[in-house]
Formats: C-alpha cells, sequence, structure tokens
C-alpha cells in the first residue's frame, strides 16, 4: 500500500470490556463419603487350596462329613 | 515401585491392600484389585473396594459404575444404592442420579435421600427444585442453612447468603469450603481484604494440617509430583481458595500475583485439572502463552459444563487478538450458548465489533445505539448521586456512585469502539467531535484523555492542544518515566518541537536517556526502547517535513546499538523513512550530499550483520499461510534497500 510518509500514528487505545475470572460456585452441602468396608481380603481371594487347608485346619473330627 | 505387587502371597491379601488404601495409595490398590476381580468377578469385597478407591480418587465414573454393580448382587443394600447415586452426582451425571435416588425406598435413608436430591438439582441450576428440598429439611441442621445461603448466592442475594454461612460457621467452627463460601460472598460484595482473610485462612490450615500437598512449591521453582485429585485435596478446598485468590488479584489487575496464586496452588498435571482452573491458567497467561490460552478455552468449550466465563472470554480474546472471523464463526455455531452466557450488552457489543468487518457503517450506528443507551442511564445515575448526597444518605451515594462507575467502565469500550470507526478513516475531526460530546461523563478517564491527545495530536494544526493533554500524563510520572509508554513521550516531544519549545523536548529526552542508562546499569538484559522510539518518531517528522539529513540521522541514532534496538517495530519505522528518502531521490524532489548518501550505505550494511534473525513480521499465535521467513529478516530488506541506494548513486554518477 502506498502513502506518503507522515508522523508516526499512536495506537488508538480501545479497551475492551473486562475479561472475567473464573471461580468456583458455592458449595453446596455433600453427603459423607461412602464408607470403607472391612473384609476378609484372604478368605476371600486366596487361591483354592490354601483355603482348602485353612478350612481343613478349622475342621475337628467330628466335621468331617460336612468338610468332604 | 510395582515389586512384590504381582504376587501377594495367600494370607497377605488383607494386610497388604488395607495398608495400601491407609497410605493412600490408591493406584496401586487399583492395579491389584482389577487383577483380583477377574478371577473373582462377583467378589462383593473386591467390588467395595475399588468402589471406594475410585470414589477417593474422585474417579466417580468409575466409582458410579462398581456401586451399580454391587447393587446388582446385594439389591437388598439400599446404601449401595445410595453411594451409587452419589457417585452419579460427583461425575455430574444428574438425570441417572435422580433416577437412582427414586429407587431408594428404605425410611432411615430419606434424609440423605433429600440431601442429595437437593444437590442434584443444584447442580442442574433447578434452583426452585432444590428449594423446594432443602426446605423440607430440618431447620436445626446447619447444612440446612449452608445449601440456603448457596441458593441466596445464586439469586444474587449476596448479603443474605453471607449471613446463612456465617450463621452455620458459629454452629460448627472452621470448614474449609464454608470459609471459601464465606470469602466468595465477599469477593462478590468487592469486600476484598475481608475475603482475602478468609483465604489466607483456609490456605495457612491446609499448609498445616497437609504438607503433602506441596502448596507454594511449583512458585519457588521445585520441582513437584502431582498430588493427584484425592479427597484429602477436595476436603481442603484449596483449589477452591487459590482460583479466587486468583480471580481478586486478577479484578485489582494485580497480574503477577494473580498468576502466582494459579502456580501456588497444589500441583496437580494438566490432565487432572478441574476446569476453573483451567480457565484461569489460560486467562491469566494469555499475553505470555497466547496459542496455549487459546487451545485451553476451546478445549473447555466442549466440556459439559464448563466455566460460564469461557464462552464470553474466547469472544473477546478472538477481538483482542483481531480474529473476527473465528469469533464470528465460534457464534454462529454456538447460537444456543448466546442467551445463557452473554449478557445483552457483551452480545451487542461483540456483534457490533465483529460486523464492522464487513460493514464499517453498520456497526457505526450499533455503537451509536448502545452508546446513546449508556449516556441515558449515566445522566439518571448523576442525578441519583446528586439527590442521594442532598438527602447525605451516605449509603445511596455509595450504591449510586458504584453502579455510575460500572456504567462508566462498559461505556467507554463502545465509545472507543465507535471513535476507532472515523480513526482508521484518518477522519480525526468526527473523532474529536465524538470526543466532546463524552467530556461531562469522561473526562477523568484515563483512556480518554490519553486518546483525546492523540486525535489533537493528529490533526498536525492542534499541537499546543496535544501538549494539554499529553503533558500531565508524563508529568504524573515524572518520577519513573519508563512507565510512561514511549509514543506519549515521543508525540509529547514532538507537540514541544511543533510549537517552538525546543528545550523542553531537550529536556525530557535527557530525562529519558538518564533513566535508561540507570537502568541499563542495574539489569543491563532488559531491553528498553523508550529513547529509541522518540528519535524515531522525531527523525520521521523531520523527514516528513522533507529535512532527510537531520531526520535519516536521528533514525540510524535511535537504533544504536544495534543488537539491543533492531526488532520488528523499529525497523518498520526506520524502513519508512529510507523509502521515503529513496523515493524523494529517484523523484529528484531533492538531492543529497555523498557523504550522507555513504552514511545511508554503512548503516544500512549494519542492519544486515545484526538482521539476520531479526524478523520484519510478528508470529501470529494462529496463522496457517505459509510464510517464506527468509525474505521477512531485517537483513533480507536492506540489502534491498542498500541496492537501490547503490543504484541510484550510480545512475547521478553517469
Amino acid at each position: 500500500k502506498y502513502e506518503q510518509l507522515k508522523l508516526i500514528m499512536p495506537e488508538f487505545e480501545t479497551p475492551l470490556p473486562a475479561l472475567q475470572p473464573s471461580v468456583f460456585p458455592p458449595t453446596f452441602r455433600e453427603l459423607s463419603v461412602p464408607p470403607l468396608e472391612l473384609y476378609d481380603l484372604d478368605e476371600a481371594f486366596s487361591s483354592e487350596a490354601a483355603r482348602i487347608a485353612q478350612v481343613a485346619n478349622k475342621c475337628g473330627d467330628n466335621d468331617l462329613a460336612y468338610f468332604i | 515401585t510395582n515389586f512384590g505387587i504381582h504376587n501377594i502371597k495367600d494370607g497377605e491379601y488383607t494386610q497388604t491392600i488395607y495398608t495400601m488404601i491407609k497410605e493412600q495409595r490408591y493406584a496401586e490398590a487399583i492395579q491389584v484389585l482389577n487383577r483380583i476381580i477377574i478371577s473373582h468377578p462377583n467378589s462383593r469385597a473386591a467390588l467395595s473396594l475399588l468402589a471406594y478407591c475410585h470414589y477417593a480418587t474422585q474417579d466417580f465414573a468409575s466409582s458410579a459404575h462398581f456401586y451399580d454393580t454391587l447393587t446388582q448382587i446385594c439389591p437388598d443394600d439400599a446404601q449401595y444404592k445410595l453411594h451409587h447415586a452419589q457417585a452419579l452426582y460427583q461425575a455430574c451425571m444428574y438425570e441417572d442420579a435422580l433416577r437412582v435416588t427414586s429407587q431408594i425406598e428404605n425410611p432411615d435413608l430419606q434424609l440423605q435421600v433429600t440431601k442429595l436430591r437437593a444437590a442434584i438439582k443444584y447442580g442442574e441450576e433447578d434452583l426452585a427444585g432444590a428449594k423446594g428440598l432443602v426446605d423440607s429439611c430440618p431447620s436445626d441442621d446447619p447444612d440446612t442453612d449452608i445449601n440456603l445461603g448457596c441458593l441466596l448466592f445464586k439469586e444474587g442475594r449476596y448479603d443474605d447468603a453471607l449471613q446463612k454461612f456465617t450463621q452455620a460457621l458459629q454452629v460448627i467452627g472452621f470448614d474449609a469450603h464454608l470459609s471459601y463460601n464465606a470469602a466468595l460472598c465477599h469477593f462478590k460484595l468487592k469486600e476484598y481484604t475481608v475475603a482475602q482473610k478468609y483465604i489466607a485462612n483456609i490456605i495457612e490450615r491446609g499448609i498445616r494440617d497437609h504438607p503433602e500437598l506441596s502448596v507454594g512449591m511449583a512458585t519457588e521453582g521445585i520441582e513437584v509430583r502431582s498430588v493427584g485429585n484425592t479427597l484429602t485435596l477436595h476436603d481442603t478446598a484449596l483449589v477452591e481458595a487459590f482460583n479466587l485468590k486468583a480471580a481478586i488479584e486478577y479484578q485489582l489487575k494485580n497480574f503477577e500475583a494473580a498468576q502466582e496464586a494459579l502456580t501456588d496452588m497444589p500441583p496437580r498435571s494438566e490432565e487432572e485439572l478441574d476446569a476453573v482452573t483451567l480457565h484461569n491458567q489460560a486467562l491469566m497467561n494469555i499475553e505470555a502463552k497466547t496459542t496455549e490460552g487459546f487451545e485451553k478455552l476451546q478445549f473447555l468449550l466442549q466440556q459439559n459444563p464448563f466455566p460460564p466465563e469461557t464462552f464470553g472470554n474466547l469472544l473477546l480474546l478472538y477481538c483482542k487478538y483481531e480474529y473476527f472471523d473465528l469469533a464470528a464463526d465460534v457464534l454462529a455455531e454456538n447460537a444456543h450458548l448466546t442467551y445463557k452466557y452473554l449478557t445483552p450488552y457483551l452480545f451487542d457489543f461483540l456483534d457490533a465489533l465483529i460486523m464492522q468487518q464487513t460493514s464499517p457503517e453498520d456497526a457505526y450506528n450499533k455503537f451509536d445505539e448502545l452508546a446513546s443507551k449508556h449516556t441515558e442511564t449515566l445522566r439518571k445515575l448523576t442525578k441519583q448521586v446528586q439527590e442521594a448526597r442532598q438527602s447525605q444518605d451516605d449509603e445511596m451515594v455509595k450504591k449510586a456512585v458504584t453502579d455510575y462507575e460500572d456504567v462508566l467502565e462498559r461505556y467507554v469500550p463502545v465509545l472507543m469502539a465507535q471513535a476507532k470507526i472515523y480513526w482508521d478513516m484518518e477522519n480525526y475531526q468526527q473523532v474529536e467531535k465524538i470526543f466532546r460530546k463524552s467530556v461531562e461523563f469522561c473526562n477523568d478517564n484515563d483512556t480518554w484523555k490519553l486518546n483525546v491527545a492523540h486525535v489533537l495530536f493528529m490533526q498536525e494544526n492542534k499541537f499546543k492542544e496535544a501538549t494539554g493533554f499529553y503533558e500531565p500524563i508524563v508529568k504524573k510520572h515524572y518520577d519513573k518515566i519508563l512507565n510512561v509508554s514511549a509514543i506519549v513521550l515521543a508525540n509529547l516531544c514532538v507537540s514541544y518541537i511543533m510549537t517552538s519549545q525546543n528545550e523542553e523536548a531537550e529536556e525530557l529526552m535527557r530525562k529519558i536517556e538518564k533513566e535508561e542508562e540507570q537502568l541499563a546499569y542495574e539489569d543491563p538484559d532488559k531491553k528498553v526502547f523508550h529513547l529509541c522510539i522518540v528519535n524515531l518518531v522525531i527523525g520521521t517528522l523531520y523527514c516528513a517535513k522533507g529535512n532527510y539529513e537531520f531526520g535519516i540521522s536521528r533514525i540510524i541514532r535511535s537504533l544504536e546499538p544495534f543488537h539491543k534496538k533492531l526488532g520488528v517495530d523499529t525497523w518498520f519505522y526506520a524502513k519508512r523513512c529510507f523509502l521515503s528518502l529513496i523515493e524523494n531521490l529517484a523523484k529528484q524532489v531533492i538531492v543529497a550530499k555523498d557523504s550522507f548518501l555513504e552514511e545511508c550505505v554503512q548503516f544500512l550494511e549494519q542492519c544486515e550483520a545484526y538482521g539476520e534473525n531479526v524478523k520484519t513480521i510478528v508470529d501470529q499465535p494462529i496463522e496457517d499461510i505459509q510464510i517464506n521467513w527468509g525474505q521477512k529478516t531485517v537483513a533480507f530488506e536492506a540489502r534491498h534497500l542498500k541496492a537501490l541506494l547503490l543504484r541510484l548513486q550510480i545512475t547521478k554518477t553517469q
């Protein structure tokens, strides 16, 4: 674009409406966190052989019929 | 390390897994349990622990999945249904959460169900629905007060909301989230100091009780691992507090402090960040990380939900960086968001600004309409202030003055956008007319004063008046003159020169030089361009008046030392003067001494030497056209100008 040399044009200030930061809305009350349940995981997860052994250890002579 | 996880020995499951949970090594616990669940797909223990661990890491969608399975395995246990609904609510899956709550019939759980349903309605922004449920809760339960406070807040009744929150604080003592709520009300009421006190308290507690959350370490430059989105982090309300802190500093225009509040926050990796933090990171670092900032805001717009400010801010930033087409596209593609997220004012303003690209005339009329609406309101408010003063109602005066300032803050952008249309057409008389009409509202406004000075200056016959506007701006910062923008200093010098006050101009330039030297001594690497720009502007003035020898010598001086002063803008203005010189030599309007031309050639050779890596156009953060960067360097253009000058010299001698 051709133009004759003239004064340096200053930048015309055109402020924009203010930018808005974001904030969390006020916190509504929450229910308490679900409880941590307690399980005997060794009973639940041990291998079959180990479980048989466990049960076997608990058994006395009188339980033999049940065990088999 | 993962060593040992793969093979838990029989008899050590309970100890190993519960220890991991106790030590909050949830990721490891999840890894082990995931393997176990393959062989025990219906194990209540495995499902329950997985649900718990996912909840604790705030992966609520996964947690909901496991609670869902538990409700099928144990249909009689209503607790699981409640936890399932709770996890769905936390994952923002509100409809599903409501559906599940409606299946809970156990009378013992009814109060909890009602509270959860109220929270879901609140999350859905169904405020009337939430209110109905909260009202049915016991009034002596502090939870009820807190929830009512949240609802009042959403109605914009910040004073009333604050009252509910402080009431609850008195009953239950310190609670991070409740303190946050109170701080938020003070923020909305513009009582920033009180808000900051609450925030400081939350942060102090967080640091004291949980040093493992690494507060402030990233700011200190210490490399820290993500602390993850744990329930502990959630309970401290630190993320909420630091975002609010950043917001306050941002409103107070303490931009560095705002950025610091964000880096002080407990560290998390980017993909773990919540939407509010991500939004504020984008906004508060937009100047240093523009491309990244745009990417983040665009990403957020695709999320559900996203911070309500995202839409307006993205559009305004597109306009600020002159991506009007992108702004128009986003506005057209998201018509459904406009009503919800833009105030009528912001919509009208953006609409006019975008329209200006295709039809300046229509845009002008639209701005004019907006401006007259605002001036009307301003006049009304002026009257209110006067009346309140007469009746000595201090409360009323304060409110009317605040309202007036708010409206003025919205009016100035409209006024300037409107004036800019004539400014771009170089119709300075019209710009001046617009400013005359707005003087009654704006004569205290810094932007207004600055633009008035510019518009008087550009008319080239009002340098005396221009001095009257530039001078106070400079005088105000006379002790720290480098805080004044260079162009203001330069234009004041020119105005002095054009009104035969050369001594004032020289004195001002000496003052700038002295401060720059002082600064160079204190901080040798800091780049300053003030004197350089002043010389460029004065040099250009002399060249424009035909006094090339004096003008060019100023230009040459302005760019010394080259390695510090050669840049996109400085080169742009230097180049204009050389082009004008060459043009007038070629047309034989002027003649020049050989020694002068020799000096010019030497200068251009210096530019060639130092300008290899100086670009002549600015990198755009979003750019899709290919640019041949080799030709867009100062070295290339200086060589070109030198060739033109040499050719003129050869023609002259032949």
